[in-house]
């Protein structure tokens, strides 16, 4: 039998309605989770997929890549989960990544930091205490994992997690998934986007952010590339696919 | 031989036939030899020779190693731990020995000649081509084992066995070899019959201390190293019980004991083992391991609780018995300021990721949990391994170079390399249609061909190949390459 709410805040407000005013002072003031709160912070036109997660702490979701075409099996947006996983100096590298399909090969990343551990969780129960359990710990700068058949409580209790600890969690998804409730705080939509020269990359559609609101020329659609002389990933903004408003009202439904 | 036998295990001979090899580190824009196997002396390598020299003298089939005395040092320690038992009292004898007093010990062994033979074998097992000899001085014992070896002298005998032996088996100081030399003195006897007044005059002091020691005239010690005392701590109730909260309670009170022990020798545990003392059956051991040194209570007892709950405890428990059998050292930092503001106001990001590595081990198993290492190879299978992070080792210093990258790696490896049919242009050319999973896919674009040879000392029958990036029409790239001489296509990788 679940523990009885604590009602002592309301009643002391119907026994002593003149401090209602300090009552709501100090309930304004209590944290809550991003998603909770409903604070409503405008997207910049210069946003970026990676900019968008890194400063966004909570569950984010991508969606895709290649269970879309006929006969394919799923193969996760490992080079994006990379692209995002890029250290910068001012957070933590450590980065754990949960689930066998997700693991990268190592001789492609840039730099193959000795924190990064490597998860090998057999079903969705099991990657979701290991997601979480990382969250929790405070030693994670990422948490990537694979999102297959998390259900809602299960994304809700990531958010909570990750929004508690004030860290990052990516979930990867088959795009078949994109129709099931989920808590992230952001939904990406991944697909093969071969630059139209020497190259490999993706295009990032932003399908949902919570307590965002798009600035009105903002893009939703990037394009991510490989550069072939570097390596490096060069980020630009697709300007022929704008904010698609047939779309985005039913996927916002679904959340 | 000490640093050969080591840089032998550190990377075993692959070769056919075996190569020599020589430890070598620069002096003066030189690189000289400091250490050579014994294939080498045979060939004249001397130490000090220039490398140019030695790989005159040896030829093709010579593999040279850094020479690295500090890391022989430390193994030559841990060496003397391990001779602790053959007698409590051992020390190392550097660069390349050990000092085992058996002074009392050979009883256990039967006899001085049995326990030679032991300790022999037993470093033959570990790899390691040792000799040995038995003397009643430490001087004499360090002549023999080198320049004698298997000889057993009793007391007294010291004068008869190192009459033979070149001034060099004493240790003499280099310049005394010298002038002894340039007088035709070359062995121990005839220095020993020379006067002994006119000896510290000419040569030094340290020539007859060092003479007396041998013979046993003068006193000569060493400091033996302390055996590791285990960390224990352990508790008996007054009789069985099988109730959990006074076991858990007291495995608790254990766990402080323990963490208070580490705390103040300034190491933390790898592995901790509880043993419960059961009425009706044997001790059950529950043993956990950490991926770091640790001596935190809390995540100790976060990691032995669910060991603790699940232990089949029988007719009760009548004892608890924790101990910390692999240690290590914990490093210590500076304390902030009080006023300062923490860095890591979570904890040390080390020590926290720890924790946590240890966690996930615990509950999902030893190998679920790994860290990856790029080895220097270019067989793309062999790149990239995964160790569970338990026992994962140490980067060694000589560590493979930076990983190619995203642009000539994929971002996803196949377990085995997928079998397809493709059709190229040319044998080496551009790749124009490949037939996967049962489709007819065309290839938009295809890179010139990248050749990794096969390692031919591993596996003498593994052919060439050829590694092409395509992109096919529907946004996929893929690492497809082409085994020569089979004539086989395969799909090693993707760009996913």
């Amino acid at each position: 039998m679940p523990p009885p709410p604590d009602i002592s805040a309301f009643k002391r407000f119907i026994t002593a309605p003149e401090d209602c005013a300090a009552l709501l002072s100090s309930l304004r003031s209590s944290p809550e989770p991003a998603d909770i709160a409903g604070v409503i912070t405008p997207l910049t036109v210069d946003a970026s997929p990676r900019g968008i997660i890194r400063a966004r702490p909570g569950v984010h979701e991508f969606l895709g890549v290649a269970d879309t075409l006929p006969h394919a099996f799923w193969s996760p947006p490992i080079g994006m989960l990379l692209h995002i996983a890029q250290p910068d100096p001012h957070s933590n590298p450590t980065t754990i990544w949960i689930g066998r399909e997700l693991w990268p090969y190592g001789p492609a990343l840039s730099q193959l930091t000795p924190a990064s551990l490597f998860i090998d969780a057999p079903d969705a129960a099991t990657r979701l205490w290991a997601a979480e359990t990382a969250l929790r710990s405070n030693a994670v700068g990422l948490v990537i994992a694979d999102g297959r058949a998390f259900t809602r409580p299960a994304t809700q209790r990531l958010q909570l997690a990750a929004s508690a600890a004030n860290s990052i969690c990516v979930l990867a998804r088959p795009a078949s998934e994109q129709r099931l409730l989920s808590a992230a705080a952001s939904r990406w939509l991944i697909c093969p986007a071969p630059p139209p020269t020497q190259g490999h990359g993706w295009s990032a559609q932003l399908l949902r952010c919570k307590g965002e609101q798009p600035a009105p020329h903002a893009p939703r659609v990037w394009r991510i590339v490989i550069e072939h002389e570097t390596g490096a990933f060069r980020v630009s903004a697709d300007v022929e696919h704008q904010p698609r408003p047939a779309a985005l009202p039913a996927l916002r439904e679904s959340a | 031989m000490w640093s050969i036998n080591l840089a032998r295990r550190r990377c075993p001979p692959s070769a056919n036939p075996p190569e020599a090899l020589l430890l070598t580190s620069p002096h003066a824009a030189r690189e000289l030899v400091r250490a050579r196997c014994r294939a080498a002396q045979h060939l004249g390598v001397r130490i000090g020779m220039d490398v140019a020299d030695a790989r005159a003298l040896i030829g093709p089939a010579l593999r040279i190693e850094p020479h690295t005395p500090e890391r022989n040092a430390a193994a030559l320690r841990s060496l003397a731990r391990w001779a602790l038992r053959f007698s409590p009292r051992v020390a190392p004898d550097p660069p390349d020995g050990l000092l085992i007093d058996i002074t009392g010990t050979q009883r256990l062994f039967r006899s001085e000649r049995r326990l030679r033979r032991l300790v022999e074998r037993a470093l033959c097992s570990l790899g390691i081509e040792a000799t040995t000899a038995a003397a009643s001085t430490i001087a004499a014992a360090q002549a023999l084992a080198r320049f004698k070896p298997g000889a057993v002298i009793k007391p007294a005998e010291e004068r008869e066995a190192l009459s033979p032996l070149p001034l060099e088996a004493l240790r003499f100081d280099p310049h005394a070899i010298d002038a002894l030399h340039e007088l035709n003195v070359t062995t121990i006897g005839q220095l020993l019959r020379l006067p002994r007044a006119a000896l510290p005059g000419r040569f030094g002091a340290d020539l007859l201390v060092r003479i007396d020691q041998a013979l046993g005239v003068r006193d000569e010690n060493f400091t033996p190293i302390r055996p590791p005392v285990p960390a224990i701590a352990e508790i008996s109730f007054d009789g069985p019980t099988t109730r959990h909260e006074p076991i858990h309670a007291a495995a608790r009170s254990l766990i402080d004991q323990l963490a208070d022990i580490m705390h103040r020798r300034g190491v933390g545990a790898r592995t901790i083992s509880l043993t419960l003392g059961r009425a009706d059956s044997q001790p059950l051991a529950l043993t956990i391991q950490l991926s770091r040194p640790n001596r935190n209570p809390r995540h100790l007892w976060s990691l032995l609780r669910p060991h603790l709950e699940r232990a089949d405890i029988g007719l009760g428990v009548e004892s608890l018995r924790l101990a910390a059998p692999v240690l290590a050292r914990i490093r210590t930092r500076q304390e902030p300021m009080p006023t300062a503001p923490r860095a890591h106001p979570h904890g040390e990001p080390d020590q926290a990721l720890g924790e946590l590595a240890d966690t996930l081990a615990n509950r999902l198993g030893t190998h679920a949990v790994a860290r990856g290492r790029t080895v220097n190879t270019h067989i793309p299978e062999r790149a990239f391994v995964l160790e569970p992070v338990l026992s994962a080792r140490r980067p060694a210093p000589h560590a493979a170079p930076p990983p190619p990258g995203i642009a000539l790696r994929p971002t996803r490896l196949f377990d085995r390399p997928i079998p397809v049919h493709a059709t190229a242009l040319s044998p080496d050319g551009p790749v124009v249609r490949i037939v996967w999973q049962g489709r007819d896919e065309p290839v938009q674009s295809c890179t010139l061909p990248e050749r990794i040879a096969p390692e031919w000392w591993r596996d003498p029958t593994a052919g060439v190949r050829d590694y092409f990036r395509i992109a096919l029409d529907n946004g996929r790239t893929l690492w497809l390459f082409h085994e020569w001489p089979h004539n086989r296509w395969f799909i090693h990788g993707e760009w996913a």
